[in-house]
């Protein structure tokens, strides 16, 4: 009772009492008695029933319920909540038990209520913290360990899930080390440990349930307890997908160097406000920069070869979205350009930044060959033009058309300068060079006379070869002289090319480049190579035209000639037999008329006459057609048709006067020029020499290449405004009084002067005298 | 004998103006025949003496037969008076020219004769 006695007066937090079957109190400590004060406010007292005291129907109800189990024979415990929860919470553990006699006979019951406050709050704590790793184990992926030298004494369900286990109480049963693919790794590590005591994200290989391996990131931290005992705590996580991807990243950038490396096309990537941001090698290479930094340096807008093509195609590619092939010429490092295929396209990011992703293809060698192939065309078609004109223009046009193919052919090589020079011209006509300049380019076809004729030697020796002459730069070309010229004349490049036929140098066309130095191209070589040869065609052409025309030049004087003749026959010998016959009619008539046999007399010696002229124009004929030219005496020639005409001199008393210089020799056939000279002052003796005028002027002189021969008379003169055109022609007569005239002499002068290669002409007024010009070769 | 009966023949050659007078008269003796050696000279005789027809050689110094035809074609008189070409040989050419030639003269060849003149119809002759 003692020991019962200490239990009830205890001040501990110890409840207990006692209740008979009509719940009336048997016994109670003094604990009970305070706390149903607190709570009710009664002074309890034995033998009262305790369900009276509570004044609350519903924890009396309560009350009685537990009191009625025990009183079954329910020996029980209930852990009861009191007071706030979150200020003052009180935890009770009421035991319930049934009370019995001697004769296990139910008389009442038993409660004992311990305050388990402290306990009770504890294990909510732990409770909570169970809670709260649960729910990490549950959402975290990492895998969370706690080991010690005998195994696992922790782990999360990601660590479990990780190694491929159901529950992590399954991996509480292996051996550490078979965690690892190399179960030596655990020693390694935990020998790590023993000098770091840490470390952090280690990449190690780990063996999961099913033997399949993964990487991990571990992190581990060991401690040792007071009882010295060794412990580690980690984490892991799964890499492997990490590393795949990393793999794959590092794959894809294998791939994306690979494609940088071996592809041609340029690839960039530019945001607007920020330019380019990135460029592949062959960008790089592309434009000629050592790097992409570099690149980064200049105004993308200087990349192009025209600045304004950007913004172009920035608006193009803002309205289109895209752009393929679209060709560019573009602008390298050191300023030289090339062309490329541009393709790119637009894209918003955000809504608001603007993405240009481009390739650019260089496309120079296919810009070349389309070039190439379109100049061959022009080539072509010049070509035809060319050859083409030449068929079907007349001789005389030929210069101009030569002209005309010169200006296309500067054209197509970009020249300032083209010309031909042909030789065959030349030597006949003193001519043969056809230039076409450019505007402002001076012309060298009479601004020439410094060329320095002692290096036509090395030029002609180079040609006879058939080989061009080509300078891109003519300073590199070895003559001086010949280099000085060039530099005179401000020629920086220059081709030449040689006009060939049957193996001889005939002449040559060639380009002159003023403004710049110009790579001289194959196919300007060519285009000039076939002009020249179309040129020994024209050349060609003219020369046998020129044949032609001097055979038909001849044939047509000789067709003159002999039309004349035929007019002397039909005419004069005509005359003269209409003449006999009409005479003959009268004397039949009359045959006293002592008239007519001085008129038959006359008519004979006419008739006599026309014959003698008519041999002296066959002789003419014969003459001109086997004429050799020797060098003749003019002066001889004078004196001796003044000696012949002596009679008629003294008998008219004329004066004849010549001015000359002391010889004179042309070439002549010395008969032509006795009758050319006789013919001359024959009439000036007749026509020139009457009353006063008695005077005769020769005079001889030298023009460059020719001799000037005169013989002026003051006589009657000739109305040469009405007979200039008839005056040389054969049968024409000027004075009726000299009827007897037959209209040959001026007629065989002007034959003969021409057949010497001169000219003859006339100046004459009517009743002032005549003055009779004749030029003949030296 | 009234000017209706003038004939003019005009020729350089002395000769051949007296065989033509010659023959004239011997198809018409009632004709006066004027003669002229060069065309200059014809204008003015055809002028003066109104001739009924005119016979004109080609080939002539200072004006030859058809500078002479050209001067005479400038008066509408003459376009009524019979115009007769004299020459030793008729050329394709100087016949083409007639043709054109506004007086419309006729040809004959030398020699004249009686028989040719005859031929012409020369009216009133």
């Amino acid at each position: 009772m003692d020991h019962l006695h200490e239990i009830l007066s205890s001040p501990s937090k110890v409840i207990f009492f006692s209740l008979d079957k009509d719940y009336q109190y048997l016994i109670f400590n003094q604990n009970h008695k305070n706390t149903m004060n607190h709570i009710w406010g009664v002074e309890i007292e034995k033998g009262q029933s305790m369900l009276a005291y509570i004044s609350s129907e519903q924890d009396r109800k309560k009350a009685k319920s537990n009191f009625d189990r025990a009183l079954a024979g329910e020996e029980f415990t209930v852990v009861e909540e009191y007071g706030d929860e979150n200020i003052n919470r009180f935890f009770y553990e009421d035991f319930y038990s049934p009370l019995k006699n001697d004769k296990d006979e139910i008389i009442g019951l038993t409660v004992y209520v311990i305050d388990v406050t402290d306990r009770m709050k504890t294990a909510r704590k732990v409770e909570e913290n169970e809670n709260l790793l649960k729910s990490i184990n549950k959402n975290l992926s990492e895998g969370i360990f706690h080991s010690d030298m005998n195994g696992m004494v922790y782990v999360n369900e990601a660590f479990a899930r990780m190694f491929g286990y159901e529950t992590p109480e399954e991996m509480y049963q292996i051996k550490i080390s078979d965690i690892y693919e190399d179960p030596a790794d655990r020693n390694t590590l935990i020998e790590v440990l023993k000098s770091d005591s840490s470390y952090e994200k280690r990449e190690v290989n780990f063996r999961k349930k099913n033997g399949s391996v993964f990487v991990g990131l571990l992190s581990c931290k060991s401690y040792t307890d007071e009882h010295g005992n060794l412990y580690w705590d980690g984490s892991i996580s799964d890499v492997t997908l990490l590393k795949e991807s990393e793999r794959k990243i590092r794959e894809n950038e294998q791939l994306l160097k690979s494609i940088n490396h071996n592809i041609n096309d340029a690839i960039y990537r530019s945001e607007e406000g920020k330019g380019i941001i990135y460029v592949n090698d062959a960008f790089v290479k592309m434009f000629g920069y050592s790097d992409f930094n570099e690149i980064k340096q200049v105004h993308p807008s200087m990349l192009y070869a025209n600045p304004k093509d950007r913004d172009l195609l920035g608006d193009l590619l803002v309205e289109k979205g895209l752009v393929s092939d679209m060709e560019v010429q573009f602008q390298r490092k050191d300023g030289s350009l090339f062309w490329g295929s541009l393709s790119s396209i637009c894209a918003y990011h955000n809504d608001q930044m603007i993405i240009y992703d481009g390739a650019i293809r260089d496309i120079t060698v296919q810009k070349e060959i389309k070039e190439k192939v379109k100049r061959q065309a022009e080539m072509k078609d010049i070509l035809m033009n060319i050859s083409m004109n030449y068929l079907s223009i007349p001789i005389e046009d030929i210069p101009l058309e030569i002209n005309k193919s010169l200006e296309m052919i500067a054209n197509f090589a970009s020249a300032d300068r083209a010309y031909s020079y042909d030789i065959v011209e030349e030597r006949t006509s003193g001519k043969g060079t056809e230039e076409w300049c450019a505007a402002g380019v001076a012309s060298l076809k009479e601004n020439d006379q410094d060329f320095p004729v002692q290096i036509f030697k090395v030029i002609s020796a180079h040609f006879a070869k058939g080989a061009p002459i080509v300078f891109s730069d003519t300073t590199e070309v070895k003559l001086d002289e010949y280099q000085q010229f060039l530099k005179r004349h401000q020629i920086k490049s220059l081709v030449t090319v040689p006009i060939m036929f049957d193996g001889n140098c005939m002449g040559y066309v060639g380009l002159h480049f003023v403004h710049d130095y110009q790579e001289i191209k194959e196919d300007v070589i060519e285009i000039l190579t076939l002009f020249a040869e179309i040129m020994v065609l024209i050349i060609n052409r003219i020369k046998s035209r020129k044949e032609l025309d001097n055979l038909l030049d001849v044939k047509t004087r000789q067709n003159e000639r002999l039309k004349d003749f035929s007019f002397i026959l039909s005419h004069n010998i005509r005359a003269s037999v209409a003449n006999l016959m009409g005479l003959l009619n009268i004397q039949k008539e009359q045959p006293a008329n002592s008239e007519i046999n001085e008129m038959l007399s006359k008519t004979a010696d006419r008739l006599n006459i026309t014959l003698f002229n008519m041999s002296e124009l066959i002789n003419l004929e014969k003459d001109i057609e086997n004429l050799t030219l020797v060098d003749c005496d003019v002066l001889w020639h004078l004196h001796h048709s003044i000696e012949l005409n002596k009679s008629v001199v003294d008998n008219k008393s004329a004066d004849i006067q010549i001015d000359s210089p002391d010889q004179v020799v042309v070439k002549g056939f010395p008969a032509f020029l006795d009758s050319i000279f006789n013919n001359l002052i024959t009439n000036a003796l007749k026509y020139g020499v009457e009353g006063d005028s008695n005077q005769i002027e020769i005079k001889v002189s030298m023009h460059g290449s020719r001799c000037l021969v005169e013989v002026k008379d003051y006589g009657l003169g000739i109305d040469l405004p009405r007979h200039e055109d008839k005056l040389f022609k054969l049968g024409a007569r000027f004075h009726s009084e000299y009827a007897d005239g037959q209209g040959l002499g001026l007629y065989m002068t002007k034959k003969q002067v021409e057949a010497l290669g001169g000219e003859i002409a006339v100046e004459s007024e009517l009743n002032r005298g005549s003055t009779f010009k004749v030029w003949l070769n030296v | 004998m009234s000017d209706q009966n003038k004939i003019l023949v005009i020729d350089d050659d002395d000769i051949f103006l007296y065989t033509a007078s010659f023959a004239i008269n011997q198809a018409n003796p009632n004709v006066s025949i004027i003669t002229s050696n060069n065309g200059e000279d014809a204008l003015t005789k055809a002028e003066s003496f109104n001739p009924k027809a005119i016979f004109v050689d080609l080939n002539m110094p200072i004006m030859s037969g058809w500078e002479f035809l050209d001067e005479l074609a400038k008066k509408d008189k003459w376009y009524s008076v019979p115009i007769v070409i004299v020459t030793s040989s008729i050329d394709w050419d100087d016949k083409q020219r007639a043709k054109n030639h506004p007086l419309k003269p006729s040809f004959v060849e030398k020699p004249l004769s009686a028989d040719k003149i005859r031929q012409l119809d020369i009216p009133n002759f």
